[in-house]
């Protein structure tokens, strides 16, 4: 009984975080929540891009969320090791386009998004490079590397872990 | 430096910004680090000669080092370079943190950080190439507690709703740059969900006890007290929003010491990108110190602006904005409108 009162007296001396919260929430979560919504009813994914990994062991990463690893919000495979990422640079012919599939915004949009994340230190800095033979070199060459290539590479990569985006 | 040196120096910079790239500059040739270099440069117009600061001010720049060290750890630096005349510290260590991987959801982190109590904090450091508005909010001059040193464990995309959480065991706020110097003494625990692509919700609670607060240099407050050291509670809450058409972030925060009056915070910035290098943007800033606050100085400040920010390349960008400002501390009254304009860069 006694514990039980001095938890209670404890625990009330936190319960201005709740007025708090009452008082200063509220519009702007209603607001945000709206435009969350409208940006879920958009999106038109065609095709036309492919993941590609060089992982052990398929089955695992078929587990895992693509486009969380290429947006940063994954940054390690499932055993903790770093997934060392290459994306296409400003030269390459995927740029734009990667950019716009992925993050829905430019390329120059997505890189922005990479570098504010590494200073953030959430994210592992991705690689860049300017062709996609690069890229498919780099993985193939690489064991816990990912890239994301131009469906027209398909033949090229068949040793690789493969995803249609 | 003079007017005309810092004239110089800001054209310099928009050339160099402007002008045509060199080999991409952002491409990471080598395997395990990385080095950036963030700067900026800020010019201000205001309608009262009695404001503070300078017209044009040189900002801080930040070097700041990634390191792989092994496959799971990682090493993150970040210093800060300012001239002795703006700051009297010259360099200063913002960051400096080693980050171990538990798993791909959970990892733990080691040494001076940022403390995670709000989205601000946690993602826009000391770089102003990433801010969505020309300063901080105003709260993070009095009451948040930007930098700590301790042991952080975090954890990432946890379920269906994306959730996410960061524990933090802290030197606290007392002990400045000198690790555990008080022993224990913060606590910081942070939730979020990510429920949707592109919207994070977060709440945190950080507390704190402020040794000596009297002598603490972020003491202000005008109420006679006798506690030496205090209590401190935080708490915060962020919405933030981002697709490819609008950005908008809240960030709202209390805070108590001994009392019971709360003193609160509220910012809210909504950005439209009109064009994919075009954001205009609103913005409130709201700060209320309680009258009868014993450490922090008491008082109401209120900025409200509309802004344009202009993103040149991957590595800079230029904000204007025009802000009206009114703030009544306890013993200063100030009302005055500005324009102000920054270039920052990212290397």
């Amino acid at each position: 009984m006694t514990l039980t009162r001095t938890m209670l007296i404890s625990g009330s001396r936190y319960l201005w975080v709740f007025e708090i919260m009452k008082k200063l929430l509220g519009i702007p979560l209603v607001f945000m929540l709206g435009l969350a919504q409208m940006n879920q009813l958009q999106g038109d994914q065609t095709p036309k891009l492919l993941f590609i990994a060089n992982v052990e062991n398929e089955q695992i990463i078929v587990q895992f969320d693509v486009g969380a690893i290429l947006t940063g919000a994954q940054t390690s495979w499932h055993n903790g090791s770093s997934i060392k990422l290459v994306l296409p640079g400003r030269k390459a012919e995927t740029y734009e386009y990667v950019g716009y599939q992925i993050f829905q915004e430019s390329g120059m949009m997505m890189q922005r998004h990479w570098l504010k994340l590494v200073f953030s230190g959430r994210g592992n800095p991705p690689k860049y490079a300017d062709n996609e033979l690069d890229m498919i070199k780099y993985v193939k060459n690489t064991p816990g590397s990912a890239a994301v290539i131009g469906a027209k590479n398909r033949n090229v990569v068949n040793e690789l872990f493969v995803k249609e985006l | 430096m003079s007017c005309y040196s810092k004239f110089l120096w800001l054209v310099f910079l928009v050339v160099v910004i402007s002008g045509p790239s060199p080999v991409y500059a952002i491409a990471l040739q080598s395997n395990n680090w990385n080095l950036n270099l963030f700067s900026y440069v800020t010019g201000r117009l205001a309608s009262s000669e009695e404001v503070d600061g300078e017209d044009i001010e040189l900002g801080e720049t930040s070097v700041f080092v990634f390191g792989r060290l092994s496959d799971r750890l990682s090493v993150l630096t970040e210093v800060t370079l300012l001239p002795k005349k703006y700051r009297e510290d010259t360099v200063k260590v913002e960051r400096l943190r080693l980050r171990f991987e538990l798993s791909d959801k959970h990892w733990l982190s080691l040494g001076k950080m940022h403390t995670p109590v709000n989205y601000w904090n946690d993602s826009f450091h000391h770089g102003r190439y990433f801010f969505p508005t020309i300063e901080r909010p105003q709260v993070f001059k009095h009451f948040v507690p930007i930098h700590d040193i301790g042991l952080r464990f975090s954890g990432s995309r946890l379920g269906k709703y994306g959730f996410f959480y960061d524990f933090v065991l802290g030197s606290g706020q007392s002990a400045g740059d000198k690790a555990f110097a008080n022993g224990l003494n913060s606590i910081t625990v942070a939730v979020g969900v990510r429920p949707i692509k592109n919207l994070e919700i977060r709440t945190s609670f950080y507390r704190d006890t402020i040794i000596d607060h009297l002598s603490s240099s972020d003491h202000g407050g005008t109420m006679q007290t006798n506690y030496e050291d205090i209590d401190y509670q935080l708490w915060s809450g962020s919405i933030h929003y981002e697709n490819n058409r609008f950005k908008a972030l809240g960030e709202f925060s209390g805070s108590k010491t001994i009392s019971d009056k709360i003193n609160y915070a509220s910012y809210l910035f909504f950005g439209w990108k009109w064009k994919p290098q075009i954001i205009p943007f609103v913005f409130s800033d709201y700060l209320n110190v309680d009258r009868e606050e014993e450490h922090y100085s008491p008082g109401i400040q209120r900025r409200y602006g509309v802004g344009l920010q202009y993103i040149i390349s991957e590595r800079s960008d230029l904000k204007v904005e025009l802000t009206s400002n009114d703030s009544s501390r306890h013993d200063t009254n100030q009302n005055y409108a500005d324009i102000r304009f920054q270039i920052s860069v990212g290397i």
